[in-house]
């Protein structure tokens, strides 16, 4: 009996991984579509729709799914459910696997690798000849940032790089009237508007939950993190030693809060606390709502160049995904892409647009803020490209390297654990 | 048909019967992923079950070279062997001063329930807010009266970790507080009368009858709050995120973050579950045969 029993146990384990070891093949099988998608089956169906959009810009991503759900004459219906982005990483990876994933979906081009290369989504090769779209209205690096063996595995939904957001009224009472261009100006403006006493800080160097900020300016000084194949991980260097260096000399001076997050850097100035902070478009939304005098200006530069990550929001499908959810899911992209809307986007929520005849609009270009946020063609850099632990590298390398020199750690041996920990990172 | 219900509704077999849900649920959500996932240890296996090949020992191997493995058992440890003393000592010497049936005292014991009916992680955002260095009232409160700078609970090395014992503590002492006060509440009062004659006072009652008599109730809170304590994760996950410096990375954790977020390594993540496993039976093990034993039972 004894035995029987353990013989039906581990036919059920091995039954269990096995059936869903197959599931994760045919996914991968299902990515080969095969002939033309008819657009015309899109007709009546219902899509889901996951993202990270938290912030004021979610509340515009409402009004245009609720506009698009009133307006689109194929009776298609678009169901949205906005979750925090960490949610959203750890609820997707399983719901993929398990085939329970929503037709439509946001990711960033540092996930493309990783469900890419697993073959959990589908590519949006054929987009283009289904819709009619003009392929050469849309920005290069825009489309390239999300491709992986020539492959289209997202498409574009709104992209970004790194800007230095100023409060103004902090720099006229510090006396300063330059807004700094250099990482060197930066920290000895930061000395200038920091006042303890009034709980002022004048410089805000997130360690988590916010843009890597620090992988900018090392690559703004000259260094790297990734070799240009992506394989070695070159952290290690006098550009990063230079980086943290002055990192820490902001940090020892009091002159930035520590251990904040993005969020609450974002809270700091909106209670007019925080003198400069880098960060993405986003933020202008909810500083305006607070009626903060606040200014945008390009990331500054280091000793080598002017540079800031890059990073685009996508839309994503799941492989294996029905003609008819597929169809309806390429529908609201072309919403989404035409052109009115696309400029809404830009001029409501202040991202940069990524097609042309957008970008060379009038009223686009007449935005002093847009005008700012679309610098991204001057000093954009795509970081980690076709490499899989890039969110890592930033979530588990970068930011508790700086985190630990803003708490008054060694810079160098804080250099030398985060390029122990990419090289592991990297060999997984 | 016939031979099955004779079979199974036979008096010494009908208990099994009865049984059978909770048996198919624990075999469903337990059994199932605990071989599983012992299974799954020995296999390199990301989340999306790509490229799926044995593994032999290399994901055990892997652990005890992971620097960030062995950190996360240590803070496990300290937190674990913090934590559980201090809740039984917190739920202990509560429940020997409110164990009489008064007004006053069920009112408290009511309200020293409240936190462990309360979500975790909303206890977590309310803390988070409270102790928060920009924003929250203790650290001005602390500032405004005592002159201490402003401090950030939750983001300075050596504040977090107290910070989260502390929290875990307030939340979860009212559990132990319940049990023991029944315990004690089942403590003959004829031992007491008789100390009170011998000329013991309420110290002596408390060390010489309340704590030897509660000694089955007491081992109950310290195995349930030792596994418990092993296995911390969401006061962690919502008020830290495992900062500042990873002073606060436990091992489920980090198991968590290994598995569902990039590097996605499912085959990892078990194999450190499977240590968890083993390190819980070490520590739990002897602590319930030492206060277990057979004279004891």
């Amino acid at each position: 009996m004894k035995r029987r029993i353990t013989k039906l146990t581990a036919l059920l384990v091995a039954a269990a991984t096995m059936t869903s070891m197959g599931a994760g093949s045919a996914f991968a099988e299902s990515t080969e579509a095969e002939g033309a998608l008819d657009l015309s089956k899109a007709k009546g169906v219902t899509i889901q729709f996951w993202n990270s959009f938290t912030g004021s810009d979610g509340d515009v991503l409402r009004e245009f799914v609720d506009r698009f759900n009133e307006t689109n004459e194929d009776g298609i219906t678009v169901e949205m459910d906005i979750m925090p982005g960490d949610t959203l990483t750890e609820k997707l990876a399983p719901a993929l696997t398990a085939g329970t994933a929503p037709a439509l979906f946001s990711i960033h081009d540092m996930d493309v690798a990783n469900y890419a290369g697993s073959g959990s989504v589908e590519s949006f090769d054929d987009y283009f000849d289904v819709t009619g779209a003009d392929k050469d209205d849309f920005m290069e690096a825009s489309l390239t940032g999300l491709q992986l063996d020539g492959h289209q595995w997202a498409f574009p939904m709104e992209w970004y790089t790194q800007y230095l957001y100023y409060n103004k009224d902090l720099f006229d009472a510090a006396g300063i009237t330059e807004v700094p261009d250099t990482w060197e100006e930066f920290a000895d403006t930061a000395a200038k508007i920091t006042d303890p006493d009034k709980k002022v800080y004048g410089a805000g160097l997130c360690v988590s939950g916010g843009v890597p900020w620090m992988n900018s300016m090392i690559i703004s000084n000259g260094g790297a993190v990734l070799s240009e194949d992506g394989k070695t991980g070159t952290l290690s260097s006098d550009a990063t030693k230079q980086t943290l260096d002055l990192i820490k000399k902001i940090a020892d001076n009091g002159d930035t809060p520590i251990g904040n997050t993005g969020a609450d850097l974002d809270n700091l100035m909106s209670a007019d606390q925080l003198g400069m902070v880098v960060n993405g478009p986003w933020m202008v939304n909810g500083l305006k709502e607070n009626e903060i005098n606040f200014g945008v200006a390009p990331i500054p530069q280091g000793t080598a160049c002017r540079a800031g990550i890059t990073e685009i929001t996508a839309f994503a499908m799941p492989a294996g995904i029905s003609e008819e959810q597929k169809a309806a899911a390429y529908k609201f992209i072309s919403f989404w892409n035409d052109k009115d809307n696309s400029k809404e986007w830009s001029l409501r929520n202040g991202f940069p647009p990524y097609q042309k005849s957008v970008a060379e609009d009038a009223d686009i270009q007449a935005d002093e803020l847009i005008s700012t946020f679309s610098k991204i063609s001057d000093y954009g850099v795509v970081f980690g490209q076709g490499c899989d632990v890039t969110a890592a590298i930033n979530s588990d390398v970068l930011f508790p390297m700086v985190e630990t020199v803003i708490g008054g750690g060694d810079a160098q041996k804080a250099m030398d654990d985060a390029q122990a920990a990419l090289e592991a990172l990297l060999a997984k | 048909m016939k031979k099955f219900k004779d079979f199974w509704f036979r008096q010494d077999k009908v208990a099994y019967v009865f049984l059978m849900p909770s048996l198919v649920i624990l075999f469903v959500f337990a059994f199932i992923p605990l071989i599983s996932s012992a299974v799954i240890a020995f296999m390199h296996m990301d989340i999306f079950f790509s490229d799926v090949h044995p593994a032999g020992l290399t994901n055990f191997i892997n652990a005890f070279k992971d620097g960030r493995f062995l950190n996360a058992i240590k803070n496990t440890l300290v937190f674990a062997l913090i934590e559980m003393p201090l809740q039984i000592l917190a739920g202990l010497l509560i429940a020997n001063l409110l164990s009489h049936n008064s007004f006053f005292n069920k009112l408290c014991r009511s309200v020293f329930f409240i936190p462990v009916v309360c979500a975790m992680s909303a206890i977590g955002v309310v803390f988070s807010l409270l102790l928060d260095g920009n924003i929250g009232m203790v650290p001005y409160l602390l500032s405004k009266f005592f002159g201490v700078r402003d401090i950030s609970f939750f983001r300075e090395a050596q504040w977090a970790m107290p910070t989260v014992i502390i929290m875990t503590v307030w939340k979860n002492f009212g559990y132990t507080m319940s049990i023991l006060i029944v315990g004690i509440q089942g403590i003959s009062q004829d031992y007491y009368e008789a100390a009170r004659m011998d000329g013991a006072n309420k110290v002596d009652e408390f060390f010489y009858i309340t704590i030897p008599q509660l000694m089955q109730s007491l081992g109950f809170c310290i195995i349930t709050n030792l596994i418990g304590s092993l296995q911390v994760f969401d006061q962690v996950y919502v008020t830290t995120g495992g900062g500042p410096q990873r002073k606060t990375e436990t091992l489920v954790y980090y198991i968590y973050k290994t598995g569902f977020s990039q590097p996605y390594d499912l085959g990892y993540a078990c194999a450190m579950s499977v240590l968890l496993l083993i390190v819980i039976l070490i520590l739990s093990v002897p602590v319930y045969l030492r206060i277990f034993r057979p004279e004891e039972r």
